[in-house]
């Protein structure tokens, strides 16, 4: 053997997640349980009861899929932050009764950095600008001198958390429907188009999207032009971001990574840059316990260990304040 | 039109000398503070829109994304621009770097108004995700 194996918790938001990873870069197992709201969004307190209800059953599943006794872990790994504050407590609370438990040191894992480094080890990219955009994140960030720097970011809600919104808004669900029914739409109507350098801003385009659906526009023809200027205001700072930093690699990661008219577009733009593009499996796109198992194990090897004092999350924790210790 | 001979921003941070470096980013606080006093934003303002030319004096080029403008907002992302491109760069350079821009920045259009810009800087700046503390 000689491998380290390590259990990692994801409970940033809607899902609950355990996955065991091993450091040869093998993922043994990844399972989850999702909130799904009745109605409306996340309920943060909520959600948190139904991490704690199924937290159990999750752990038990991870192992048993991973083929592994509790006591064959050796590194214990929670989301620490950015995300909800209940959701997160419900997971940290998890990890440290476990690492407590086994005797096992404990790992607290920058969320964003777990979609980035789950993103590498699945697509084996090197040196990517990567554009992280799920239902709490939108940021375009690369590894410079040992920290991932922020090149561009949105400046109010998320891209997820706007495609979503409306979605609801309209009655069709959140995402992938805005973007299923979108396929229906003929007609793109003008939008408010916010880029501030690399920066994006997606609170107006919300608002004015669902004025449209209040005017009487045909949902799908509003969700037609909703997700296009979305993925278009992406594209764009990524490009810029791409030029500027003169990279030849780019990384989608996130639970956007699962639009395929995102990709297409990424795609293009790519194509004209002779740059490569590589996106996380389907898998591990959305919130998953594997990639924090995984990231927890990079951590772990560079020494990056914490003690349960120091295990107190940090819902706001943002992607640059880590030293990426484990990376050349 | 003009030709300039030189070399973009980014890749004379590489190999410049760090009194060049505080020279240069002086001066080029002086023209932005001209430009933005005579009512544009440049739109993308990063280091690699930003020529150096034999004498070490900066030319700010690519307008294509630029604008009249009135708005203070418009000139404050243009700083915000440089800062972020800096830190993504040359995170070690940025502090010293902005700081002599800002003297520069402030030698043209005077401290008080200066001082406004900065402040809407911070504003932009702290719209990001998570920005909990002054990181300038």
């Amino acid at each position: 053997m000689g491998h380290v194996v390590c259990l990692g918790i994801e409970s940033t938001a809607h899902t609950f997640g355990v996955g065991v990873a091993r450091s040869d870069g093998s993922i043994l197992s990844n399972a989850m349980r999702v909130y799904k709201p009745e109605k409306g969004g996340i309920h943060p307190r909520e959600a948190s009861q139904h991490h704690a209800k199924h937290a159990l059953e999750v752990v038990r599943e991870a192992l048993e899929k991973a083929r592994l006794k509790p006591s064959d872990i050796d590194v214990v790994a929670f989301s620490i932050g950015p995300g909800m504050g209940p959701c997160l407590r419900t997971g940290a609370t998890v990890a440290r009764a476990i690492a407590a438990t086994l005797g096992k040191p404990l790992v607290g894992v920058n969320h964003s950095i777990a979609h980035i480094e789950v993103g590498k080890l699945a697509t084996g990219c090197r040196d990517p600008v990567v554009l992280y955009v799920a239902g709490g994140n939108t940021l375009i960030t690369a590894l410079v001198e040992g920290r991932y720097r922020i090149l561009g970011e949105t400046l109010d809600i998320a891209a997820g958390n706007c495609l979503d919104s409306f979605g609801i808004t309209a009655g069709i669900g959140p995402m992938p429907q805005p973007e299923i029914i979108a396929r229906e739409g003929k007609k793109i109507h003008s939008l408010p188009y916010k880029v501030k350098g690399m920066d994006v801003s997606f609170s107006g385009l919300l608002t004015a999207a669902e004025r449209l659906l209040e005017e009487g526009a045909a949902v799908a023809d509003a969700a037609l032009s909703i997700t296009e200027t979305v993925y278009s205001m992406l594209v764009e700072v990524l490009e810029r971001a791409l030029a500027y930093l003169e990279k030849r690699e780019i990384l989608l990661v996130g639970g956007l990574a699962r639009s395929r008219r995102l990709v297409e577009m990424i795609r293009l733009m790519c194509e004209d840059h002779q740059a490569k593009l590589h996106i996380v499996p389907d898998e591990y796109a959305g919130d998953n316990g594997a990639m924090i198992a995984w990231t927890g194990l990079l951590y772990y090897t560079a020494g990056m260990t914490i003690s349960l004092e120091e295990s107190r999350v940090r819902p706001r924790a943002r992607i640059d304040e880590v030293d990426v210790r484990w990376s050349p | 039109m003009q030709r300039i001979m030189g070399v973009e921003l980014r890749s004379y941070l590489s190999s410049a000398e760090l009194h060049r470096v505080g020279d240069v980013a002086e001066k080029l606080g002086r023209i932005t503070a001209q430009m933005h006093s005579d009512g544009i934003a440049h739109g993308d303002l990063t280091l690699s829109n930003i020529i150096i030319d034999e004498l070490h004096s900066p030319w700010i080029a690519d307008f294509g994304l630029s604008s009249f403008t009135q708005d203070m907002e418009d000139y404050a992302v243009d700083i915000h621009l440089l800062e972020r491109s800096l830190e993504s760069t040359y995170p070690n350079l940025r502090k010293a770097f902005m700081a002599s821009f800002m003297r520069g920045y402030s030698s043209v259009v005077g401290l008080e108004y200066a001082g406004r810009v900065l402040e809407k800087v911070r504003e932009i700046r702290m719209r990001g995700r998570y920005v909990v503390r002054e990181r300038a």
